[in-house]
């Protein structure tokens, strides 16, 4: 490298030199550089040397600019910690909703098979009926002998039995419409992130998405558990078991889906996307 | 002089100039030469690395000044600087002493 013989290349130079240290530590650097060439030009002029002698004399004894450089350590460049975006976050928020939604709809579908294999006492047990009030008041469209004091016609004669299928049908009917609408709204989900696959994809990857995926797997199978096992004895008897068995399966389902998933992607070493 | 030798010495030999006033770098380059009788020829950057270090470990202070329109920072030895001086000083007696000891000298 060719010795700068002004002052200002010199400094230029040096600059260049000093592009990987701490800005602060240069710019010092670059500032008592400057003091201290010019004054030793100062005094070599007044010494009697001509101008570009003196110039080129005082670069020379200050040294080469690298070698002054190289006397300071590099800065070390921390990179800032990158803010996780919010179209991130709610990626992963849909990407969640997707995911719980469609598992309650495929339970739904369940729920429904299960009560036409096994009948609606499997899958729906017996809803709390206040026979007098669901008589008196349900239907406003009444019928026969009925019809003026507004009875429903399941209720003339009183016909428990029928009156507990009709609830049965209509509990079952209300649960699976529930529960596939839900899974609606999730399979809504996934199109959502189908069609902006780019959306929100700049921070967290890998694992970090399938963060979800875990998170539902083990959300889900406890809430089915909890259903089976806990709190209702009767949930245990096959009346309205179907109810619950369609929950834990539809969560099974998610939970083998998922340790797949990131059964995979350890293997493959890298982060994906769950819904890739 | 060899430069390695004064170079392994700067620290001991810039905080010594500065114990007797303050000074900018040229000055400080300046002592040097003179007070050594011009043996201590080594390029003049060299001496800043040695000045910003022995700040940042607190052996000196400085303070920024403008002179003649440019800015001027002028260095001064501070309380830890002098005690460091003092034990520097001991070791490089002891370094010259066992030096002499050893090549034969009459130290």
């Amino acid at each position: 490298m060719t010795t700068p013989r002004t002052i200002a290349g010199y400094l230029d130079a040096l600059l260049f030199e000093l592009r990987t240290r701490d800005p602060g530590v240069a710019r010092r650097v670059l500032g008592e550089a400057e003091d201290h060439l010019r004054e030793a030009v100062a005094a070599r002029l007044a010494a009697g040397e001509p101008p570009d002698i003196a110039e080129e004399a005082a670069i020379a004894a200050f040294g080469e600019p690298h070698a002054l450089a190289r006397a300071y350590p590099a800065a070390v460049v921390t990179p800032e910690p990158e803010p996780v975006p919010l179209a991130a976050l709610a990626r992963q928020f849909t990407l969640f909703a997707g995911l719980v939604l469609t598992t309650v709809g495929i339970s739904g579908l369940l729920l429904l098979a299960m009560g036409e294999v096994g009948g609606t006492g499997f899958a729906v047990s017996q809803p709390v009926v206040n026979v007098t009030a669901y008589c008196m008041s349900h239907d406003p469209a009444p019928v026969g002998v009925a019809g003026e004091t507004g009875v429903r016609p399941e209720c003339l004669p009183l016909d428990l039995d029928r009156l507990t299928r009709t609830d049965r049908q209509h509990a079952l009917l209300e649960a699976v419409t529930l529960r596939v609408g839900l899974g609606l709204a999730g399979i809504a989900c996934f199109a959502i992130l189908r069609l902006y696959p780019h959306w929100g994809r700049s921070a967290p990857a890998g694992l970090a998405l399938a963060a979800p995926f875990a998170a539902a797997a083990v959300a889900l199978p406890l809430v089915g558990a909890s259903f089976y096992l806990g709190m209702d004895r009767d949930a245990k008897s096959v009346d309205g078991a179907g109810w619950y068995y369609s929950a834990g399966i539809a969560s099974l389902l998610l939970l083998v889906a998922a340790a797949a998933r990131i059964a995979r992607s350890v293997r493959a070493g890298r982060t994906t996307n769950p819904t890739a | 002089m060899r430069p390695d030798l004064v170079r392994g010495n700067l620290d001991l030999l810039v905080l010594a100039v500065l114990a007797r006033r303050p000074a900018h770098g040229y000055a400080v380059i300046e002592a040097l030469r003179e007070r050594s009788g011009g043996q201590l020829d080594l390029p003049e950057g060299t001496v800043y690395p040695a000045l910003h270090r022995l700040e940042a470990a607190g052996h000196l202070a400085s303070e920024e000044s403008v002179v003649d329109g440019r800015r001027r920072r002028t260095y001064a030895v501070t309380r830890d600087g002098l005690a460091v001086i003092d034990a520097r000083k001991d070791e490089w007696r002891r370094f010259a002493r066992v030096v002499e000891l050893v090549t034969g000298g009459t130290a």
